[in-house]
C-alpha cells in the first residue's frame, strides 16, 4: 500500500474513533445529564447555602443583618436629610416590600405630577428580604439617629412576622431574633472547618467554570462529562457538607439562640408574635410622630388568608400549598394579627388591612407559594399604597415645619448650594456635599427611558467593598423612575454619593446590550 | 566467587551504602533542625493556633440589635423576661455605659431611701440596663428592644456623655464608622473571606494530623531518611499555615464594609465632635418618645468628668494619677460644647435634662477612681444623691399617681400567685417568672441579711458554663439592693426568674455564713 493511502487509511481510522468516542460521550452526557452537550457549558450554582463564599447578607450591629447588595446601600449611604423640594418616603418591611419598590415610586411620581404636587416624592427602599419586627423599628430608629429624616414612613409586613418565628422556634432560636441568627453569628469551631470546606469547594467550582469556559476541549463532549462530572460530584460535596454544618449548630449557645424557654410550645407562639408586631408598629408611630412624618402601617396581601383572592390555574399550580406550612403557620397566626390590626387603628395609627385587595380580582397576580407577587400584582398593590397615602401625600407635598430631630441633622457644608459638575445630556449638580441632582429641561418620555450608569472611584481603593477592588469602581447604575419625576417638562432625579473622598465619578446613560448614549466625568479635588 | 560470598558482598555493600545514607540523613536532619533524629516526629512544632487563627477571646459577645451585650450581662439582658407593669411597683430603667454601671448600687440604695423615708405606697424595681463601652445608639435600642419584647418601664433614667464624645472618635481612629459600637470590627464573626482561609487552615491541620499519625505508625519511622522527608513535607505544610495565618491576620485587619461600616467624610476631629454631640442629641430624644410612649418619664444627665474644665477641683491624688487630659479628656472637652448647646434644646415637656458635670465644683476631695471617667465610692454617693435629688417630682408621681396606658403600655395585668415557700419569709409565685417575698411586721434585721436562692434547672445545659458544675445558679440578692420595700409594715422584694423551665429553688438567708432560714420547692414538670 502508498504511504500516502495508508496515511489517508489511519487517519481516516482515527477521526472515525475519535468521532465514535465523542459520539460514545454525547450519548452518555445525555443519558447522565438529561441534555444535550452544547460546548462551553458551565455549571449553574449549586444549591442555595446557609453559608458559604457568596453569602447574600451580611452582620449589622442594630440591624441583626443586612441584605449585600441592600446592605452596602443601607450601611453607606449617607441617610437623606430633611430637602425643601422633596417629600421623602420610607419604606419599611421585607421582600415583598423590596419588590412593590419600584412600583410604589412610579405610582408615586405619576400622583405626584397628575395633582401638580410641587415636590418630588423620592422612596428610600428599606424594605430587604427576610426582615421582620423589630428590624423596621430598628432600621428606622437608627436611620434618624444619623441624622436621617422621612416625611411618611410607610411599613408593609405581616407575612414574615408571623412565619418567621416559628422557623426559628423550630431550631430552637428565640423567635424575634433575626432570621437564621444562629448562622450569621458565633460559629462553633467545627462550624468553620466546614464552612471553610465549603469555601474551598466553591473555589474549586468556580475554577472549573474558569477552565470549561476557555480550555482548547471544550466543544467535545468528552472532556464536558468528565468535568460535568466532577462539577456535579463537588455540588454534592456541598450540599452534603452544608448540611452537616445545619447539624453542627444545633448546639444551644445563648448568643447563637439567645434566650430559651419562652414558649411552652408552638402554639403559644401566634399571640406573641401579634403583640410584638403591634407593640413595633406603635413604636414606628411614635419615630414618626417625633419627625414630623407621617405613618402608615399595611398589612400584606397573601393568597392563604381565606377568601382573599379566587386563584387562577396558574396560581393554584404555582403559588399554592395546599394543607403545607405556609397554609398552616399563616392561617394559625393571621387572626391573631387581624385582631390586633384593629387596635392600631383605635390607638390612632392609620393602620389597613392590605388582605383582601385582590378579592375580586381574576388574574394570576402570584408567582411563588409564599407570597411573592408579579409584575401585575405589584402594580396593583403600589396603587393600593398610594391611594391610602394620599391625604399624606399632599401633606407631605406642602409647607412642612422642621421638626427638633430633623433640625439637628448635620448641617451641608457652607458655599454655593449646588455646584455644576459634569454639562452633559442631563446637568449633573453636586448638592450638599454628597448628593448628585441630575437634571435635564424640556425633556420627555425617551430621555428618561435608557438607564443611568454611575461609577465611583474612591482615591484610596481600599475604600471600596472587596468584590470591586478588581474594577477599581463601584457601580450605582440605576433607572430613572427609582426617584425621579418630571415637573413642568424637567426631568429630576438624585442619587447619593458614598462617602469616600477623594473620588471620580463617571455618569451618563446606556442602551441595555448597546452603546452608551451620554458620558460625562468629573474629577473630585482631594 | 561463590554465590554465597558474592550474597554477603552485595548485602554488606547495600548495608554499608544504606548506613551511609541514614549517617548522611542524620547528618543533614541535625543541620536543618538543631537536634538529632530520634525516631518519630515531634508532637507539635507549632502552638496550636497561630496568630489570627485563634477567635478573639472577648468580655463580650454579638448581640443581634444592641451590637453586643457583656458576656455574662449578656445572660441576664438576654435571658431574663422583661418586667411587665404591675400595680405596685414602680420600674425605673438606669441606661448608659460603665460610669452608670458604677454608679448603679448607690442610685438604688438612694431611691430605696427615699421611697422607704417617704412611706410612699409602690416598690421601685430598679433595671440595670447599663454595661461597659455603652453609648448611643445602643441606649435606645436596648429600651426599645426591651419594649417591645413586652417590657415596661415607668421612669427611664440615661446618664451619658463621655463615650458618646470618646469613643465614637476612637472608632474613628481605627478606621472604623464612629456610630457603630465600640470595636465592632473585632466582635463581628468571620467575614467570608475570613472563613474561607480558617477552612484552609483547617483542612492543612487535618491533613498535618493524618500525617503525624501516619508518621507514628510507619514500618521506617527510626530511619532518619524517612524522618527527613516526612519533617520537610510537614514543615512545609506547616509554613503554609502560617502564611495563611499572616494572610487572616492582614485581612482581619484590613477594611471592609462589614466590619468597619461605611466610611465617613468628616473634615477634622471638630466636625466629628459636632457631629457626635447631635447624634447623643438625637439618641435622647429617640429615648424620650420611647418613654412617652409607654407613659414613663424621661431623665437624661450629662455624666460630670474630670476633664471639663472647672468641673472640679481636683486633689492631688486626682491630679497625679487619675488625669491625663491628653490621652482620656480631649474627645470630651472637644464634644462639649456642643453638648451644651444641644442640651438646652433638649430640655422640654419629654425630656428631663441636667448637666451633671458641675456638681463638684466645690468638692475638693478625690472623687474620681481612674484617669477616664470613673468615680471612687464617695463619687458615685455624691452622683446618685445629685440625680435622685433631681428627680424626686417623678419618683413622687410614679409611686402615688394613677397611671394612664398609654399606647404601648400594656395595662397591669393581674398575676396569680401562688405559695411556694411558708417559712421566716413566705415565697410566692406571681406569673410565670417572678418570686414575690414578703414578710409582716419585719425589722432592720429582716433586711440586712442576704438571701441566697439557687435555681436548678431541668437541663444543666441551660446554666451559664461557669455554673454547670454546681447544677444549679446562684442569684443571691440583699434586700435594700434589689428594689425591697416596706408597705404598711410588709416587706416585701421580688426578683425574676430565669425563662428555662426550673426543677427546683432553694432560698433563704444567712448571716457571716450561718443560716437564718432557708426553703425549698420542687415545680412540677
Amino acid at each position: 500500500m502508498p504511504f500516502l493511502k495508508k496515511l489517508l487509511y489511519y487517519g481516516l481510522l482515527a477521526v472515525l474513533s475519535l468521532l465514535a468516542i465523542e459520539g460514545m460521550a454525547r450519548a452518555a452526557y445525555f443519558l447522565a445529564f438529561a441534555e444535550g452537550y452544547g460546548g462551553g457549558w458551565v455549571g449553574a450554582d449549586s444549591a442555595t447555602l446557609l453559608i458559604d463564599d457568596k453569602p447574600w447578607r451580611t452582620q449589622h450591629p442594630f440591624y441583626g443583618y443586612t441584605v449585600l447588595r441592600h446592605g452596602y446601600e443601607l450601611n453607606v449611604m449617607p441617610p437623606r436629610s430633611w430637602q425643601d423640594d422633596t417629600a421623602l418616603i420610607g419604606l419599611f418591611g421585607g421582600s415583598v416590600a423590596e419588590e412593590v419598590t419600584p412600583y410604589f415610586q412610579r405610582a408615586l411620581s405619576r400622583y405626584f405630577a397628575d395633582k401638580g404636587l410641587t415636590r418630588r416624592p423620592v422612596v428610600a427602599g428599606l424594605g430587604y428580604q427576610g426582615t421582620q419586627q423589630p428590624q423596621q423599628v430598628m432600621t428606622a430608629a437608627n436611620i434618624l439617629l444619623l441624622g436621617g429624616h422621612f416625611d411618611i414612613i410607610v411599613n408593609l409586613d405581616g407575612y414574615n412576622e408571623i412565619t418567621h418565628p416559628v422557623e426559628e422556634y423550630r431550631q430552637g432560636v428565640y423567635p424575634f431574633f433575626p432570621r437564621d441568627w444562629n448562622f450569621l453569628v458565633d460559629l462553633t469551631a467545627e462550624g468553620k472547618l466546614l464552612a471553610g470546606r465549603v469555601g474551598l469547594l466553591r473555589k474549586e467550582q468556580a475554577e472549573l467554570a474558569r477552565a470549561v469556559a476557555v480550555h482548547p476541549l471544550r466543544h467535545t463532549a468528552v472532556y464536558g462529562i468528565v468535568r460535568r462530572y466532577r462539577w456535579e460530584s463537588v455540588g454534592r460535596e456541598i450540599v452534603r457538607l452544608n448540611n452537616q454544618l445545619a447539624a453542627s449548630q444545633g448546639d444551644y449557645s445563648l448568643a447563637r439562640h439567645g434566650p430559651k424557654g419562652w414558649f411552652a410550645q408552638e402554639g403559644d407562639l401566634h399571640p406573641s408574635s401579634a403583640e410584638v408586631w403591634q407593640r413595633s408598629s406603635l413604636l414606628l408611630a411614635e419615630l414618626a410622630a417625633m419627625t414630623g412624618a407621617e405613618y402608615y402601617h399595611f398589612l400584606q396581601p397573601n393568597q392563604y388568608v381565606p377568601g382573599a383572592k379566587p386563584l387562577t390555574a396558574a396560581e393554584l399550580a404555582c403559588c399554592y400549598n395546599s394543607g403545607g406550612y405556609r397554609e398552616r403557620v399563616y392561617r394559625g397566626g393571621y387572626p391573631d394579627m387581624a385582631r390586633l390590626g384593629e387596635r392600631l387603628q383605635q390607638r390612632s395609627v392609620n393602620f389597613f388591612d392590605l388582605t383582601l385587595i385582590f378579592k375580586d380580582n381574576r388574574e394570576t397576580l402570584y408567582q411563588d407559594d409564599c407570597c411573592h407577587l408579579n409584575e401585575r400584582g405589584n402594580e396593583l398593590l403600589a396603587a393600593a399604597l398610594v391611594e391610602r397615602l394620599g391625604p399624606a401625600l399632599e401633606q407631605a407635598a406642602a409647607e412642612r415645619p422642621v421638626s427638633g430631630l430633623a433640625a439637628a441633622a448635620r448641617p451641608t457644608p457652607e458655599g454655593a448650594p449646588e455646584e455644576l459638575l459634569i454639562d452633559g445630556y442631563f446637568r449633573v449638580y453636586l448638592r450638599g456635599g454628597n448628593r448628585l441632582v441630575y437634571v435635564r429641561e424640556g425633556c420627555d418620555r425617551e430621555d428618561i427611558r435608557n438607564p443611568f450608569f454611575l461609577h465611583t472611584m474612591p482615591a484610596d481603593g481600599a475604600a471600596l467593598p472587596t468584590n470591586r477592588r478588581e474594577p477599581g469602581f463601584e457601580n450605582w447604575d440605576f433607572q430613572f423612575e427609582r426617584g425621579g419625576g418630571i415637573f413642568d417638562g424637567r426631568c429630576v432625579v438624585e442619587r447619593t454619593l458614598p462617602a469616600y473622598s477623594g473620588a471620580v465619578i463617571r455618569t451618563g446613560q446606556y442602551v441595555p446590550g448597546g452603546g452608551k448614549v451620554w458620558e460625562g466625568v468629573y474629577h473630585f479635588e482631594e | 566467587m561463590p554465590f554465597l560470598k558474592k550474597l554477603l558482598y552485595y548485602g554488606l555493600l547495600a548495608a554499608l551504602t544504606l548506613g551511609a545514607v541514614e549517617g548522611m540523613a542524620r547528618a543533614a536532619y541535625f543541620l536543618s533542625f538543631e537536634e538529632w533524629y530520634g525516631g518519630g516526629l515531634p508532637a507539635e512544632i507549632l502552638p496550636p493556633h497561630a496568630p489570627g487563627e485563634r477567635d478573639v477571646g472577648q468580655w463580650r459577645a454579638q448581640h443581634p440589635f444592641y451590637g453586643f451585650a457583656p458576656r455574662g450581662r449578656e445572660y441576664e439582658l438576654n435571658v431574663m423576661p422583661p418586667w411587665e407593669r404591675q400595680d405596685d411597683t414602680v420600674i425605673i430603667g438606669l441606661f448608659g455605659g460603665s460610669v452608670t454601671m458604677d454608679v448603679t448600687p448607690n442610685f438604688r440604695e438612694a431611691v430605696y431611701r427615699y421611697f422607704l423615708d417617704n412611706n410612699l405606697p409602690r416598690r421601685p424595681v430598679l433595671l440595670e440596663m447599663s454595661y461597659g463601652a455603652v453609648k448611643q445608639p445602643q441606649q435606645v435600642m436596648i429600651a426599645a428592644n426591651t419594649l417591645l419584647w413586652g417590657g415596661h418601664f415607668d421612669i427611664i433614667v440615661n446618664l451619658d456623655g463621655y463615650n458618646e464624645a470618646n469613643i465614637t472618635h476612637n472608632n474613628f481612629d481605627h478606621g472604623a464608622f464612629p456610630f457603630f459600637d465600640e470595636g465592632w470590627e473585632k466582635i463581628q464573626n468571620l467575614t467570608a473571606a475570613e472563613t474561607l482561609l480558617v477552612g484552609r487552615i483547617g483542612v492543612l491541620r487535618a491533613e498535618q494530623a493524618r500525617r503525624g499519625q501516619a508518621a507514628a505508625a510507619h514500618p521506617l519511622r527510626y530511619t532518619a531518611v524517612y524522618g527527613i522527608v516526612s519533617r520537610y513535607r510537614r514543615e512545609g505544610a506547616e509554613g503554609q499555615i502560617v502564611q495563611l495565618n499572616h494572610e487572616l491576620a492582614a485581612t482581619r485587619a484590613a477594611y471592609s464594609l462589614e466590619k468597619h461600616g461605611p466610611g465617613t467624610a468628616f473634615q477634622n476631629e471638630e466636625d466629628l465632635s459636632r457631629e457626635a454631640a447631635r447624634v447623643w442629641y438625637r439618641g435622647s430624644r429617640l429615648l424620650a418618645e420611647l418613654a412617652a410612649a409607654t407613659g414613663a418619664e424621661y431623665y437624661h444627665f450629662l455624666q460630670p468628668n474630670q476633664y471639663i474644665p472647672g468641673a472640679k477641683p481636683l486633689s492631688t491624688r486626682e491630679l497625679s494619677d487619675r488625669y491625663i487630659p491628653e490621652a482620656f479628656g480631649k474627645n470630651y472637652r472637644r464634644a462639649y460644647p456642643w453638648m451644651v448647646q444641644w442640651g438646652e434644646k433638649l430640655q422640654g415637656p419629654t425630656v428631663n435634662y441636667f448637666d451633671l458635670t458641675g456638681i463638684f465644683q466645690d468638692h475638693t476631695e478625690t472623687l474620681y477612681g481612674d484617669q477616664c471617667c470613673h468615680l471612687n465610692r464617695r463619687g458615685n454617693e455624691l452622683l446618685a444623691a445629685a440625680m435622685v435629688a433631681r428627680m424626686e417630682p417623678a419618683l413622687r408621681r410614679a409611686a402615688t399617681d394613677d397611671r394612664p396606658a398609654l399606647a404601648l403600655a400594656t395595662a397591669a395585668r393581674p398575676q396569680p400567685e401562688k405559695l411556694l415557700i411558708d417559712a421566716d419569709f413566705q415565697v410566692h409565685r406571681r406569673g410565670r417568672h417572678r418570686l414575690v417575698y414578703g414578710k409582716d411586721g419585719c425589722t432592720a434585721e429582716d433586711r440586712a441579711a442576704q438571701f441566697f436562692l439557687h435555681i436548678v434547672p431541668v437541663d444543666p445545659t441551660d446554666l451559664p458554663a461557669d455554673r454547670r458544675e454546681y447544677g444549679f445558679e446562684n442569684r443571691d440578692f440583699q434586700f435594700e439592693r434589689s428594689g425591697g420595700g416596706v408597705i404598711n409594715g410588709r416587706c416585701v422584694v421580688d426578683r425574676q426568674l430565669p425563662t428555662y423551665p426550673i426543677a427546683s429553688i432553694r432560698t433563704g438567708q444567712y448571716i457571716y455564713g450561718d443560716t437564718l432560714w432557708a426553703g425549698e420547692y420542687h415545680f412540677e414538670q
